[in-house]
């Protein structure tokens, strides 16, 4: 069913988006707490009170303190130092799952969308394949047999995201494809590229972003688990993952060891979360809706 | 709508072959000699060409993936490298361990993500609605290996209320009912939050979805229908992506157990995987990746054709 | 609707455990501990580490875990009776050696193979033998290189003949390849089945075999009386050794190997579990690829003595063992010929001033390397150790943990610079400690010096026993001078069982338990 709704200019969106936002509590929490994140581990060398590689063995396992603002772990390494420093290597993995994904499965979606026919056929066929392989398992394939390194680390985590990403924006283009005034650029002569880059993208662009939220705490996650199983990136860099799967043995006695990356993680993927969904309801027209039960008249 | 069907079933051999290539490229693009290493440190040169030989490891790529689909479309999935028993044998120990693992977990996730999730269309934006939108974020927010040793520590051992490991053990099997079942329910818990926090915010986002309907306020508006009815109706509705969310959901949990089989010592596939892989023991990468993903896909398939059977405007 | 269970021996325990689930939540949930064992209980529950059980054969490679189990069904040609450190006779009653090259070997009698496929005769130990070299198996590289030709001499004498004379063949020959299969059930099950479920002349026999579990019950012909004592052994491959432990503490299981020796220390205190560590023989050791690039840094002894020098073994037992190991720096450990003291050289906590002084000779105030590791995650912590160790002499190393797989890879191709790892010396002879890590020849050996070779070959075939050992004294001396491997620690062999359990002796071999002398007291 084509909607008939007139398909506002990105930036004006962005700009009604931004003003509705701030009514979403939870998402601009979110984005606060998200950026708080981003700027510790960005300036992890300047906050960072310790070396997060430096063993020293006398202090080890000492709980929380005013000197070790999170205790120490069973090298005797400042948690917190080793928790600013790992959100590096963590949120390093996600954003370039996020551009991967973004590189490959944006373009293949919209192509797919647009023209439909065989090349929509061949290209979702291709989508199915990477989408029924178990992704945690390619992950572990792919670091497994081709090695833990950052790029393969990503192109694993990438490949399993990317096709979903496509699957979204090909829908989506479906959607609007048939668009009135989509047609009337056509009739006016506009070829495919400037129709999608003009008109289409704009429109699956909130999808996209939203998505791009969900992908980037899927990646999050997905490394942690890969380090967990002992197939992500390397010592002595700290990572969050990993972090966690060592401080297993240490539950009992030092529980801050694993409570911290744990916690910490949670939070980073709470408010990539919720940050996904203010954005959601900012940019679509039709949530923006006020409290109270359902009451269909206040549409 | 059999049309449909047929065209999708058609569609299985050509996914499950990109499938297989896929997996094979990877394999094959490992760096080093996969006997090599497996026979290690004390082997001969001649008994190394012997085990390639047996594995076809020496004939050019092509051949060698040629060979193996020629095997599969008989039934024949190959012998794994490093155990010696045949592909199938392995799978028939593995799978029903791992299906019966997703369909508790399955289980507890609906128990929980059915009610949660109409309460939380119903009251949307009050306190019960931020509440299940909190549990299902973290849900998402929580990796599910972190939660299983939250949920052993405090059930298994402080608690000491249920087993950690017992799953498909001949202990449990001999045991009756519960005896076999009680293994199961703390990595079901582990496994299955993941899904309950999709299917809860699922359902609640289509119950909102339906109840907002045109259709719907126009009955309202005509007096048509009386509360309890509109809600069942709603839900009918709501239901429909739910339950075709269900089927893919559990087609694709078979894949995603490995963290919780590695825990728990679940004799399932996700562990078969992750040993062959260590091991580099292709025929089992390639076996059971295979079967992991025809799972999926039928599962996908079976999604849509409910998608088609429950929505009447969906024609194929 | 409740299903009809079926009762075999000693069930008690579960039928307990369901009528209470009968009657209601509470106590249902409440039945989580089993209650205390019941008298005269035959049955034992080993967890064991690993994911799966791979070949359990003597004739195709086997992994630890699948020895564990092996050596239950099999008995050997001999025993090393590691209190004496002597080879003892079990299968082979005498073995004699009338000229260089020829070695007979008396069998015993009377004992009978499992499940009904006759007796054990020179027959079997021929066709086993020869089963190998036609093979080409992994024992041909191992144990029986040195053999030239198999063949029974009436029912119960063996008679080899070696290639050159071979000092170490009982050890060796005997003890490492001793695991003799039966020609008979091979022949009939054919290689793929019997390797699934092979048959033995051990005191246990496989009942069942699914890929985590492996039943064995007692063997009812079995040639010495009074054993086992046990009826029935279950296997289970629990890969996470906390999770092991833990299924333990909750009865879940009867006997665990391998436990994380952190815990070691609460459960003794404990008192309510026997805890059994015993130095092993394995070591961990760090190897250079001497065979890599000329001009790599290492390849100057002087850096590599810095290396052992900087390194504080102590703090590497403790730290990473939690005492449960023995600080060594050669490579021949005790109970083995040719042993002599476990730090030959290098103090237990290193000597950071020499390491600098060594540093200083060879000219280097450091270097950058890349140092692999396979995937144990104790010998990946080691390796961090290790490096911040090293860091204090100029050293940076770049850690690359690899899985199994991939380090074996690099390792066996000598496609590395420097790697940390542990290994378990397969027979008790110095041979196995030396030749294959020493040797230009050997797979593993990243060292070229034809005096070594030399060395390595003789003592090889040496027969005079007090000569061997001069030998091998000498060879430990080359190898702590040149310092192709630096040796950190034995590790010890660890079980921790039920109280109740009494008569298993543990060994240093990591991957020998034998259990037909244990029982339920």
């Amino acid at each position: 069913m084509a909607s008939v709704a007139p398909s506002p200019r990105f930036a004006g969106s962005l700009v009604l988006a931004a003003r509705q936002f701030p009514r979403h509590r939870a998402a601009t929490i979110g984005l606060v707490c998200l950026l708080l994140i981003v700027l510790a581990t960005l300036l992890a060398p300047l906050i960072a009170p310790y070396d997060p590689i430096q063993i020293k063995l006398s202090m080890k396992l000492k709980p929380p303190s005013l000197e070790h603002f999170l205790g120490t772990d069973h090298f005797g390494r400042d948690v917190f130092s080793r928790l600013l420093y790992g959100g590096r290597t963590s949120l390093t993995v996600g954003l370039l799952v996020v551009a991967f994904a973004f590189l490959f499965g944006v373009p293949l979606g919209l192509a797919s969308g647009y023209f439909g026919g065989r090349i929509d056929n061949v290209m979702m066929r291709l989508v199915d394949a990477f989408l029924t392989f178990p992704p945690l398992l390619l992950a572990v394939a792919v670091v497994g047999l081709l090695g833990p390194e950052l790029q393969y680390v990503t192109l694993a985590l990438g490949i399993v995201q990317a096709p979903v990403l496509a699957r979204m924006v090909r829908g989506s283009t479906l959607a609007v494809r048939e668009d009135v005034y989509v047609t009337a650029a056509r009739a006016l002569g506009a070829g495919p590229l400037r129709i999608v880059l003009s008109h289409l993208l704009r429109n699956v662009m909130s999808p996209i972003v939203v998505q791009l939220t969900i992908v980037f705490s899927a990646a999050v996650i997905a490394e942690a688990s890969l380090s967990f199983l002992g197939f992500g990136t390397q010592p002595p860099e700290p990572s969050w993952g990993r972090d966690m799967s060592e401080a297993r043995r240490f539950l009992n006695d030092a529980p801050w060891m694993f409570l911290a990356p744990t916690v910490t993680i949670m939070l980073c993927v709470l408010s990539i979360n919720f940050l996904g969904d203010g954005l959601r309801d900012a940019m679509d027209p039709r949530a923006w809706r006020t409290r109270g039960t359902i009451d269909p008249e206040e549409a | 709508m059999w049309r449909y069907l047929g065209g999708r079933l058609i569609q299985v051999p050509v996914v499950l072959l990109v499938v297989s290539l896929m997996t094979f490229v990877i394999t094959r693009a490992t760096p080093g000699d996969p006997i090599q290493i497996m026979l290690g440190m004390q082997t001969s040169p001649e008994a190394a060409a012997a085990m390639r030989a047996e594995f076809n490891l020496d004939r050019p790529l092509a051949v060698q993936y040629g060979l193996w689909v020629g095997k599969v479309v008989t039934g024949d999935l190959g012998r794994s490298m490093r155990l010696n028993d045949p592909v199938t044998a392995l799978l028939a120990e593995r799978l029903p361990v791992s299906l019966q693992l997703a369909l508790a977990a399955m289980l507890l996730a609906l128990l929980v993500s059915i009610p949660l999730g109409i309460a939380a269309a119903l009251w949307r934006n009050t306190w019960i609605d931020y509440l299940c939108t909190g549990y299902t974020v973290m849900g998402f927010a929580v990796p599910n290996f972190g939660l299983a040793l939250i949920l052993i520590y405090v059930f298994s051992i402080k608690l000491d209320w249920l087993p950690i490991t017992g799953i498909g053990s001949s202990e449990a099997a001999a045991g009756g009912w519960w005896t076999y079942i009680r293994p199961f329910i703390v990595p079901a818990i582990a496994l299955g939050t993941l899904q309950t926090a999709i299917l809860t915010r699922l359902l609640r986002s289509s119950m909102i979805e339906v109840l907002s309907q045109d259709y719907m306020r126009t009955a309202r508006a005509k007096g048509l229908l009386p509360g309890t009815i509109v809600f069942l109706h709603a839900l009918k509705n709501a239901m429909i992506p739910f339950v075709t969310m269900v089927a893919v959901q559990f087609g694709y949990m078979i894949g995603v157990q490995v963290t919780i089989e590695y825990i728990f010592a679940v004799p399932g596939m996700g562990s078969a995987v992750l040993n062959a892989v260590v091991n580099r023991d292709f025929p089992v990468i390639q076996g059971f990746t295979l079967v992991i993903a025809a799972f999926f896909l039928f599962a996908n398939i079976v999604a849509d054709m409910l998608y088609a059977l429950l929505d009447p405007r969906i024609r194929y | 609707m409740s299903k009809k269970f079926e009762l075999g021996g000693g069930r008690s325990i579960s039928r307990r455990g369901f009528a209470a689930g009968a009657l209601g939540t509470g106590l249902l949930l409440g039945a989580g501990r089993a209650p205390a064992i019941a008298q005269g209980k035959r049955d034992l529950r080993v967890g064991v580490f690993g994911g799966e059980f791979g070949n359990l054969s003597p004739v195709i490679r086997f992994d630890i875990q699948g020895g564990l189990v092996l050596y239950n069904v099999f008995d050997g040609l001999v025993e090393i009776d590691f209190a004496k450190r002597s080879i003892e006779p079990k299968l082979a009653l005498e073995w004699s050696n009338p000229d260089p090259l020829t070695w007979r070997i008396k069998l015993r009698e009377g004992v009978k193979w499992q499940k009904g496929f006759g007796e054990f005769t020179a027959d079997d130990v021929a066709y086993c033998w020869n089963f190998h070299l036609e093979s080409k198996s992994f024992q041909v590289g191992s144990a029986l290189f040195p053999v030239d030709t198999v063949k029974a001499d009436g029912k119960y004498v063996v008679e080899v003949k070696t290639k050159q004379p071979f000092g170490a063949f009982p050890g060796v020959t005997m003890g490492y390849a001793g695991s003799i299969i039966s020609a008979k059930a091979h022949k009939e099950m054919g290689n793929q089945a019997y390797s699934a479920t092979p048959v033995g002349s051990g005191p246990f026999q496989i009942e069942s075999k699914r890929g985590t579990e492996i039943t064995l019950v007692r063997n009812p012909d079995y040639w010495r009386p009074g054993f086992p004592k046990l009826d029935k052994i279950v296997y289970r491959a629990i890969p996470d050794s906390t999770t092991r432990l833990q299924a333990l503490l909750k009865n879940e299981l009867d006997f665990v190997t391998h436990p994380d020796p952190k815990d070691l220390a609460a459960l003794r205190k404990d008192g309510k579990f026997t805890v059994n560590s015993t130095p092993g023989w394995e070591w961990d050791y760090q190897q250079f690829n001497l065979k890599g690039p000329a001009n790599a840094p290492y390849q100057n002894k002087l850096v590599r003595q810095a290396i052992s020098y900087a390194i504080d073994r102590e703090a590497i037992v403790n730290e990473i063992y939690y005492g449960e190991a023995l600080v060594t720096d050669n490579q021949i450990p005790a109970g083995y010929m040719g042993y002599r003291a476990p730090l030959l050289k290098y103090p237990k906590n290193g000597d950071l001033k020499k390491a600098k002084e060594l540093m200083a000779q060879a000219g280097l105030k450091g270097y950058e390397v890349e140092v692999i590791t396979s995937d144990k995650d104790w010998l990946r912590k080691e390796l961090e150790l290790v490096a911040a160790m090293v860091s204090q002499i100029g050293i940076t190393y770049k850690i690359k943990n690899m899985d199994m797989g991939g380090f074996n890879n690099l390792w066996l191709n000598q496609r590395y610079e420097q790697h940390l790892e542990d290994i378990t010396l397969v027979a008790p002879d110095p041979d196995a400690t030396s030749w294959w890590f020493l040797h230009s020849k050997g797979a593993t050996s990243g060292y070229n010096n034809p005096a070594m070779d030399a060395m390595l070959d003789g003592a090889r075939s040496e027969l005079d026993a007090g000569k061997r050992e001069a030998m091998y004294h000498k060879i430990v001396d080359t190898t702590l001078e040149e310092c192709p491997l630096i040796y950190h620690c034995n590790t010890n062999n660890i079980q921790v069982y039920n109280k109740g359990l009494t008569g298993f002796s543990p060994t240093p071999q990591e991957y020998t338990e034998k259990l037909d002398t244990v029982s339920w007291a």
